[in-house]
């Protein structure tokens, strides 16, 4: 795999040039409009319609002319709406000379609310910065959102800050606390009442929170089911808040909403259907396939009950994939049980294997949630045929299993996914195979996988993330069963991003895999520190393979390291420099431990 | 019968007796004077006195009579310590020494005094106690009496005639009306006439009349023999240690009754002084005549005020018994040349400040002016046009007052027409002279021209210490693209306190044609163009400081003639109706937007109305408006209700269409069912942040007049982010993005349904989470 290491590099670059465009370099005066508005100090950079204000406009004759008194009025304003509260104005002959001086820091927030609010030290990245309009926007809208996510779906405050000691003060008045008490749906033409509370990562008769509903909308969205999904709700129209004279009395130490003294609330959601049907095509590439490329159909809301089916087709040169599939909402309405039938053919050919495989897949299934986290779980026949043509012995080999898959997700991992930060994820996987039911070997599959991440002091945006992940798999061979027959999708490896990030992918163990592998992971990274998206993280791995179910064998193998998460606007990038190392020379490869390079794009730990 | 003659004769007979026992008695008197003009009969008649109130003392006398023949006398009285005590001692008065020396005969059938004097009373020491005043049998003085001998004194030679009083003290309901001396002494000429007289009065601190001094002269040719006489003076007065006057005084007879009088002065009374120059007639109940005078140091603005040739008239009026002030005055006011904030300016800026009065009046007193009389007329005054560099002003106040001026201000009546401009006929002018300062006129109003007005005019009662005068104020403004033609009216009330003078201008300013220029908006945000309120110093004092002048203002639009903004925004100029007051940190009223037609996301839309009420606190402020977007199958209409910051955007169509329809066209300009999955998901983004009112109006004017690309919103930041195309394959985001918000992959669009997905997917098949990008069609059907 070239492991995008051209577009890496390129990236990297761009980095330092950036690194180098920021180093500091004696301050000349800025010429804001040529002969009239000169500025010293920090290089501000002014909108074309602030220039208008500040330096006129030459093809509007009532703004062609901008008296320097209307010129420092105006930069007195941009440059407060940049931090810059104590600029100096001078003329020289026909010029203003600005010097702004130095940007006033926030130095210390104060919140002034009952009961207190006690979450304002999780905020970071607010103090020590430019004192602005929008610092202040972000402080009050986070704060908002914190209330919203603790039973307060209507809180009111102001702010006010002194720009010569740096100090904001916000005036909080929470709100009553709700409990949401239904949900309106807005109405879909097709589509059941109800339908979309399959989706709710909340439960009726618990508090209001505000993130919570917004996954409800991303999941919504992301089904296909709608296009657009969101929910509002109404907040009593109250007098505009004012500072008290003196700080309110405190009553109570703790704001977080207790069910059951709250009162309740309706929630309506606001849906955009779009049209039913779906089709896509694309081309492109990704990190393992190199060239891909793309064609699916969907309906996406078949019946009232919005189940769904699909026909996709994903081909790239070692991996071709047809599959028709149902997600068969066939029981009421509110129901969050439904069928999942799919018929699918691969073809994988890989350095380690190659086969062709076709599946039949009936699948019972349901989602569960509450507060704070979520279940899936998928259990059901699955009939398959794969013929090896390398990897394990050449020639079809028949399963029918029972194929079991369940994942249980805390919201707050599947809100932060893609930034992830905290939560926990436990995925349960497996197939219970046997000969005597239409199988060719007796085999069971199983595939246990966690993770868990924690942010350190629950600091928004995070500081340092502590992350461990680990993964036990193991396929049950039956005594005398022909183990050369095992498909290569029996098999484990372990080596790669995915687990020992000292070894190549699937490096470990040299051959056609391991019956069962167990590896742990652990991972700290510094987030939302350095510039330019950086976030340097070091990991230990650690792991072993097995060639019997759950009977591991040595070495045990470790991946000491560290890396780099960039965040970039395109994308994550993540690169690791790990070493792999082993605790012996059991698994008789003797140059398996080295230096491994990995540069990633879009994948998470 | 018999009775009766014999009563008669008893009577006859009686008179004659008596007849000569008094003509025995004249006779002896006549031949032998000392026989009653002695000490003791004179003590006698002074005992005699005292029974009718009259009491009369003296320590020693010296009565001498010679008789130069029977009917030919010479007196010569002397006392010592003589004293006179009238009326219960409310009129006292002692003198040292009273001599008298006179010499009578008869002559030509009559008596005559041949000599009199020296007359002589000093060392007086005299205390008067006046009648209670009673104003109405008060009258000033408008006739001089003739000072002419009478016949009897025509021979008469005269000695000296001096009257000296070391102590004289007046006084009157109970108040100390003046306390001093005075010396009156007149010396006969060589012809033994009185020709001269002269008085010296010193006024002593501490009683109604001011402290000070006067010397005056009074002289006749004919020695008093005829009405030719003419009296000069001179004085100083000190009423206060700050306060000084002199003055220089002349009387003479000019006609029959009729007196010439002369008066200059000039005074000093703290750092104002000023000086007079009256001449006049006085007589038959009249003074009238010219003066001239000058005052400086009034005021701190107030240089000078001088009056030349100011003609008066005081004058007894028969009909209604009362005296009548006529004054016709041209006064020259120079006041401080208010100052331009910059020194550079102040050759190119005067403004006016040598005001050019005509002062007139016409007023009726008392025949005695006092405080305690009512006093009614007109006042007039005629500002002349005064011509400066920068301002024209002229004008004048016509006030008709009435009232009691010891009372004032109760119970009077000051109706004044007033009729005062000030013009300013080039405003360029001013905005060139103040482009350099700190009260530099703005664009784009620093662009017009033409004519500003403030005229106080209409009438006004300014009898109090508090009062209002009507005022106009108008503009007539114009540029080749705007104008600003106002006219407003209002008052100034005004109010004079111990504390200060308290000034305030309530105006209602009506826009009658008002077109202004807005600067080219492009595809940014609106800048912050008001300092942010939340940023605020502690400053206690701050709130204090209030000054003392006081505003409110209303600012309207002709129903039938709204203010016009030319905007690129709009295909036509926007009409606004304003109904606007503003106060002192408070801003109210309603800005309407009138119907008009604006490119409104990218269509041509009819504003149907645009509401911004104005309140204070400004959160508020509320928006009621709606827009009118008319497609070739529908019409949508955008209404926007609800605060400025988080309006509530409701969107609505006929024939009716879905919320997600009609926000697709709206930015797309097409149906739903045709959008790009990306272009989809901002709808919904712009559905949700117009739900959570996350979409500020400038936001939304902002969506309406740029061609967006996508939009996202952040609902736990309640960041909305747009991606406006400025140019072919070029984008910008605008608005804000804080703190870190969940993305699942980034979507480019590439054109009609083709993105460029950079996305992540956990392939659980391949047990790898992978990224990838790729450039796909979407079909949504």
């Amino acid at each position: 795999m070239l492991r995008l290491t051209y577009i890496s590099l390129a990236f990297l670059s761009l980095f330092t040039w950036s690194a180098q465009a920021k180093t500091p370099e004696a301050k000349q005066p800025q010429i804001v409009c040529p002969d009239r508005v000169m500025l010293i100090g920090d290089k501000i950079k002014f909108t074309a319609l602030e220039k208008i204000f500040l330096c006129g406009d030459p093809d509007s004759a009532p703004w062609s002319h901008i008296p320097l008194a209307q010129a420092k009025f105006h930069m007195r304003n941009f440059l407060q709406d940049r931090g810059y509260h104590h600029p100096q104005f001078r003329e020289e002959g026909d010029a203003l000379i600005v010097e702004t001086g130095a940007p006033t820091k926030l130095k210390k927030i104060e919140v002034i609310s009952n009961p207190p609010f006690t979450e304002m030290h999780r905020r970071r990245q607010v103090i020590g910065r430019k004192l602005t309009p929008g610092l202040l926007n972000s402080v009050e809208n986070w704060i908002r959102g914190q209330l919203r996510d603790r039973g307060h779906p209507c809180p009111e405050l102001i702010s006010r800050a002194d720009p010569d000691t740096g100090v904001m003060e916000v005036y909080v008045d929470p709100g009553e606390a709700k409990n949401v008490e239904s949900v309106i749906q807005e109405a879909v033409p097709g589509l059941g009442t109800g339908t979309l509370r399959r989706f709710d990562a909340f439960l009726l008769g618990h508090p209001f929170k505000e993130k919570w509903l917004d996954l409800t909308s991303r999941r919504v969205e992301e089904s296909g089911v709608l296009q657009a999904s969101y929910f509002s709700w109404d907040c009593p129209d109250t007098a505009p808040l004012s500072f008290p004279e003196s700080a309110p009395s405190v009553e109570s130490s703790e704001s977080e909403s207790s069910p059951a003294e709250n009162s309740d609330m309706n929630l309506f959601q606001r849906t955009f259907a779009g049209k039913p049907r779906l089709f896509r095509l694309g081309f492109g590439a990704d990190t393992e396939e190199y060239a891909i490329f793309r064609l699916s159909w969907k309906h996406l809301r078949w019946g009232s009950n919005a189940s769904s089916f699909q026909v996709s087709m994903y081909a790239s040169y070692i991996h071709q994939d047809l599959e028709l599939s149902a997600d068969w909402h066939a029981f009421a309405p509110l129901s969050r049980w439904f069928l999942r039938p799919a018929v699918s053919f691969t073809h994988r050919r890989d350095s380690e294997f190659h086969y062709l495989t076709t599946n039949a897949k009936f699948g019972v299934a349901r989602t569960w949630d509450n507060q704070e986290v979520g279940l899936r779980m998928n259990v059901g026949p699955n009939l398959n045929y794969t013929y090896t043509f390398r990897g394990a012995e050449p020639g079809w080999t028949r399963f029918l299993t029972v194929n079991y898959e369940m994942e249980l997700m805390s919201h707050a991992y599947e809100y932060w996914q893609t930034d992830p930060r905290t939560g926990y994820q436990v995925k349960l996987a497996g197939d219970f195979g046997n000969r005597n039911t239409l199988s060719d070997i007796t085999a069971q599959r199983f595939a246990l996988e966690g993770k868990y991440l924690y942010n350190f002091r629950d600091y928004d945006p995070p500081l340092l993330i502590f992350a461990v992940r680990g993964g036990l798999y193991g396929t049950w061979l039956a005594d005398g069963s022909d183990r050369n027959k095992l498909p290569p999708n029996y098999r484990f490896f372990l080596g790669g991003s995915r687990n020992l990030r000292g070894f190549d992918l699937d490096e470990l163990p040299q051959g056609f895999g391991a019956l069962s592998a167990a590896f742990v992971s652990t991972e700290v990274r510094l987030a939302n520190k350095l510039p330019l998206w950086l976030q340097p993280l070091v990991f230990f791995d650690i792991g072993v393979l097995g060639d019997q179910a759950f009977h591991f064998n040595l070495p045990v193998y470790f991946s000491p390291g560290f890396g780099l998460r960039v965040a970039s606007p395109i994308g994550v990038f993540r690169t690791t420099f790990g070493f792999g190392l082993k605790s012996g020379d059991e698994d008789a490869v003797p140059d398996n431990t080295h230096f491994q390079f990995f540069i990633g794009y879009g994948e998470e730990f | 019968m018999r009775a009766i003659g014999k009563i008669l004769k008893v009577l006859l007979i009686t008179v004659f007796t008596l007849a000569l026992i008094l003509i025995a008695g004249v006779f002896a008197i006549l031949k032998w004077p000392q026989l009653v003009v002695n000490d003791r009969v004179f003590r006698a008649l002074a005992h005699l006195s005292g029974k009718f109130g009259v009491m009369i003392a003296w320590d020693k006398s010296d009565l001498r009579v010679q008789s130069e023949s029977l009917l030919h006398k010479r007196f010569d009285f002397a006392f010592d310590r003589f004293c006179v005590n009238l009326s219960e001692n409310r009129r006292q008065g002692c003198f040292d020494r009273i001599e008298l020396h006179a010499e009578l005969a008869w002559l030509q059938r009559r008596f005559q005094a041949i000599a009199m004097g020296p007359i002589l009373a000093t060392g007086g020491n005299v205390a008067v106690v006046l009648d209670p005043s009673d104003p109405r049998k008060k009258k000033l003085g408008l006739d001089v009496p003739d000072l002419v001998l009478p016949d009897w004194f025509r021979a008469t030679r005269f000695g000296r005639v001096e009257l000296e009083l070391k102590t004289l003290a007046l006084r009157q309901d109970d108040q100390l009306l003046f306390n001093g001396s005075a010396r009156l002494r007149a010396e006969p000429n060589e012809r033994a006439r009185l020709d001269t007289a002269r008085l010296e009065a010193v006024s002593l601190p501490g009683a109604g009349w001011p402290a000070g001094e006067l010397q005056a002269e009074v002289k006749s040719e004919s020695s008093f023999t005829e009405n030719d006489w003419l009296l000069t003076g001179t004085g100083r007065l000190n009423p206060t240690r700050n306060a000084s006057a002199r003055f220089g005084i002349s009387l003479h007879p000019a006609g029959t009754k009729v007196y010439g009088i002369r008066l200059q002065g000039d005074f000093r009374l703290g750092e104002s002084s000023g000086s007079l120059n009256l001449n006049g007639l006085l007589g038959n109940g009249r003074l009238w005549g010219s003066f001239s005078g000058e005052g400086r140091g009034f005021a701190a603005h107030v240089h000078r005020v001088a009056a030349n040739s100011c003609r008066y008239d005081l004058r007894e009026t028969k009909a209604s018994g009362r005296l009548r002030f006529s004054l016709d005055c041209p006064v020259l006011v120079d006041t401080t040349p208010l100052r331009i904030p910059s020194p550079t300016f102040e050759k190119l800026v005067t403004l006016p400040y040598n005001l050019d009065l005509r002062v007139r009046t016409d007023l009726e007193t008392s025949f005695y002016p006092s405080w305690n009389q009512p006093v009614n007329g007109e006042l007039e005054i005629d500002l002349n046009t005064v011509s400066e560099n920068l301002l024209t002003v002229e004008g004048k106040t016509k006030t008709a007052f009435a009232g009691t001026p010891s009372r004032y201000p109760q119970g009077w009546k000051l109706e004044t027409d007033l009729d005062v401009k000030i013009l300013m006929s080039q405003f360029q002018k001013l905005v060139k002279a103040l482009d350099r300062t700190a009260f530099a006129i703005f664009a784009p109003v620093n662009n017009l021209d033409g004519s500003v007005e403030l005229k106080f005019t209409g009438k006004a009662d300014i009898a109090r210490q508090q009062g209002k005068l009507p005022l106009e104020f108008t503009t007539r403004l114009r540029s080749a693209d705007q104008a600003f033609d106002t006219d407003g009216k209002g008052e100034l009330q005004y109010k004079l306190s111990k504390e200060g003078a308290r000034t305030r201008i309530a105006l209602d300013l009506m826009l009658s044609d008002a077109k202004l220029v807005l600067p080219s908006f492009g595809y940014t945000a609106m800048p912050a163009l008001f300092s942010d309120p939340r940023f605020q110093t502690p400053d206690p004092a701050a709130k204090k400081r209030g000054g003392n002048f006081d505003y409110e203002l209303t600012v309207k639009t002709p129903p039938d003639k709204p203010a016009h903004l030319v905007s690129n925004f709009a295909k036509e100029n926007i009409p606004l109706h304003l109904d606007l007051r503003a106060v002192p940190d408070r801003l109210s009223g309603t800005v309407a937007v009138g119907p008009s037609r604006l490119d409104f996301f990218r269509r041509d839309a009819q504003v149907q109305k645009f509401v911004f009420t104005l309140q204070e606190p400004r959160e508020r402020s509320t928006v009621d408006g709606t827009v009118k977007i008319r497609y070739a199958d529908y019409d949508i209409r955008i209404m926007v209700v609800g605060t400025f910051k988080r309006p509530r955007i409701i969107m609505e169509s006929s024939p009716p269409l879905d919320q997600e329809q009609i926000i697709s066209v709206l930015i797309y300009g097409r149906t739903f069912d045709e959008l790009s999955t990306d272009n989809a998901n901002s709808v919904g983004a712009v559905s949700s942040a117009v739900a959570n009112r996350a979409i500020t109006l400038g936001s939304l004017f902002l969506l309406a007049g740029t061609p967006i690309e996508s939009v996202s919103y952040d609902p736990m930041t309640q960041t909305f982010t747009a991606r406006v195309r400025i140019a072919e394959g070029t984008s910008l985001t605008v608005g804000t993005k804080e703190g870190t918000s969940p993305q699942a992959g980034l979507r480019k669009n590439l054109g009609r349904n083709w993105i460029l997905n950079t996305y992540v997917e956990d392939d659980q098949k391949a047990k790898a989470v992978r990224g990838g990008a790729m450039i796909e069609y979407y079909k949504r059907y």
